[in-house]
């Protein structure tokens, strides 16, 4: 009989991208004296914990074989919303970080309505959301960063020493973060009907699953993981920028697809995206420690962003 | 057999279903008696699909009436005709590929685990989904070696078991 193989995962399917991880590691120690020490490593990983956690929300919508270009955008709003409200119209900090975050999965429950009942495609839908946050970020702040924030907003950006590393809280909450979606989407009913959309949205339905009740619910629970990265983003620079976000938006993307998770949808792990963020980090810490331009960085993110899509894309030939 | 006096177990009237411009059912009537096994025959686009989707929730109908043992019933999605025992096999077999023939077989009713906290979030007991898959596949004499592994990788004939089992119970349940 045919095909009676057991398949496990071919090997380099999973360990694809802790090899780009190894590789890049290696290729940027050749390049800068800096770059291994156990100094740049914890910068490495404070700077990841933003994308890092955006990348969770964002790999989500991709398991549904969508896309979410307002990641950044909705973060940035929610990180304005949180420390003006508490900043500039006195409200009690932790009262302001959940309005915040209430707003990012606002954006979020606005991008699901959108793609389940217009039916409209999720790159158009966010392209709008992401310009909409972008503007109210701005008009909102007065295109002023937001200073002087009370104490608990910047809690995540403590750091505890272990020897010479300096690890912020912010990047163990985002580990935390991975590791229960990770068992979230592996082990409960959602997280399987998450998979089951992204992998055949008409069977899914007919088994009876809502699935556009599955679909708004990622989108909102993406705007979740927006609003704690917009906490976070706030707590690692202690200011509310409305200019942020805007590498993160680009990052995300790539982080999750690098991280092996396929944009056709269902398929891929959600701590994949994590060793993603972390290679995208690696990429523009050693870039920036080689003293290359910033627009090189944004030029080779999009290289890349290809590249990871095109082995997608070619890996899944044979199987479609 | 004569089966024309037994009683009626299902039965539709004046189906109408249209889709935009396209009118799939045009008043399409249905009769199911007990013990009757019934084949739906007809051209392509002649509408076959469209009446089993209606009789089976996947679709709902514009227009008319579907009586089952009598009692005037309103699917609103395949769950509910699910649990009036209405099971479907679909020709393209409508199943999840990446995700494993356990998986599959208990799409959209998964074995939830005891206790609070995994009622709380759901988390599902892939350990009885797995014994059940077996034996469920046992039934059907189908020489499956994992259950955990892809649907895809599964041939035709293969996937197609998958797609009855799952509107199977199996025989110790």
């Amino acid at each position: 009989m045919p095909n009676l193989k057991t398949p496990t995962l071919p090997p380099i399917a999973t360990l694809g991208p802790l090899f780009a991880l190894l590789l890049a590691v290696i290729f940027f120690a050749t390049q800068s004296d800096r770059f291994l020490s156990v100094q740049n490593f914890s910068l490495i990983l404070q700077q990841v914990m933003v994308v890092g956690t955006i990348a969770i929300g964002q790999t989500l919508i991709i398991l549904t074989a969508g896309i979410d270009l307002s990641c950044g955008m909705a973060m940035a709003l929610g990180g304005i919303v949180m420390t003006k409200l508490a900043a500039n119209s006195g409200w009690n900090p932790y009262l302001a970080i959940l309005a915040g975050i209430v707003v990012c999965m606002a954006i979020g429950l606005v991008n699901g309505l959108l793609v389940t009942r217009i039916k409209l495609p999720p790159f158009i839908v966010t392209l709008g959301t992401m310009n909409i946050a972008f503007a109210i970020t701005q008009l909102y702040s007065n295109a002023q960063t937001v200073t002087d924030l009370p104490a608990p907003m910047t809690y995540f950006g403590n750091t505890l020493s272990i020897g010479n590393a300096a690890l912020n809280y912010g990047t163990v909450l985002m580990v935390l973060l991975y590791v229960f979606m990770w068992w979230f989407l592996r082990d409960t009913q959602h997280g399987r009907h998450i998979y089951a959309v992204g992998n055949n949205p008409e069977a899914t339905r007919l088994t009876g699953i809502a699935t556009d009740k599955v679909l708004v619910g990622v989108y909102v629970a993406a705007g979740l993981f927006y609003g704690i990265a917009s906490l976070l983003s706030v707590a690692r620079t202690g200011v509310g920028d409305p200019n942020a976000g805007q590498t993160e938006n680009l990052d995300a993307i790539p982080a999750g697809v690098l991280g092996g998770t396929s944009l056709f949808g269902g398929r891929g792990m959600v701590l994949g995206s994590l060793v993603g963020a972390i290679v995208v980090g690696v990429l523009r810490n050693g870039l920036t420690l080689m003293g290359v331009p910033s627009v090189y960085q944004v030029l080779i993110t999009g290289i890349l962003v290809i590249l990871a899509v095109t082995t997608d894309q070619l890996s899944r030939k044979g199987v479609r | 057999m004569d089966t024309s006096n037994r009683p009626l177990v299902m039965e539709a009237r004046g189906l109408v279903k249209r889709y935009g411009q396209v009118t799939a059912l045009d008043g399409a009537d249905f009769e199911l008696r007990a013990g009757e096994i019934m084949a739906v025959i007809g051209d392509n686009g002649a509408g076959k699909s469209s009446l089993i989707k209606a009789l089976s929730g996947a679709t709902i109908p514009d227009e008319g009436e579907i009586k089952l043992d009598g009692k005037t019933i309103h699917f609103k999605s395949p769950i509910d005709a699910r649990r009036e025992g209405i099971e479907t096999v679909y020709q393209d077999l409508a199943v999840a590929p990446a995700m494993t023939i356990a998986e599959n077989l208990f799409l959209g009713r998964e074995i939830i685990r005891d206790g609070f906290f995994s009622r709380l979030l759901r988390v599902i007991d892939k350990k009885k989904m797995l014994e059940e898959s077996i034996a469920r596949m046992n039934d059907l004499k189908v020489g499956i070696r994992s259950m955990t592994q892809a649907v895809e990788t599964l041939s035709g004939g293969q996937r197609q078991c998958v797609a009855v089992a799952r509107s199977r119970r199996s025989r110790g349940t």
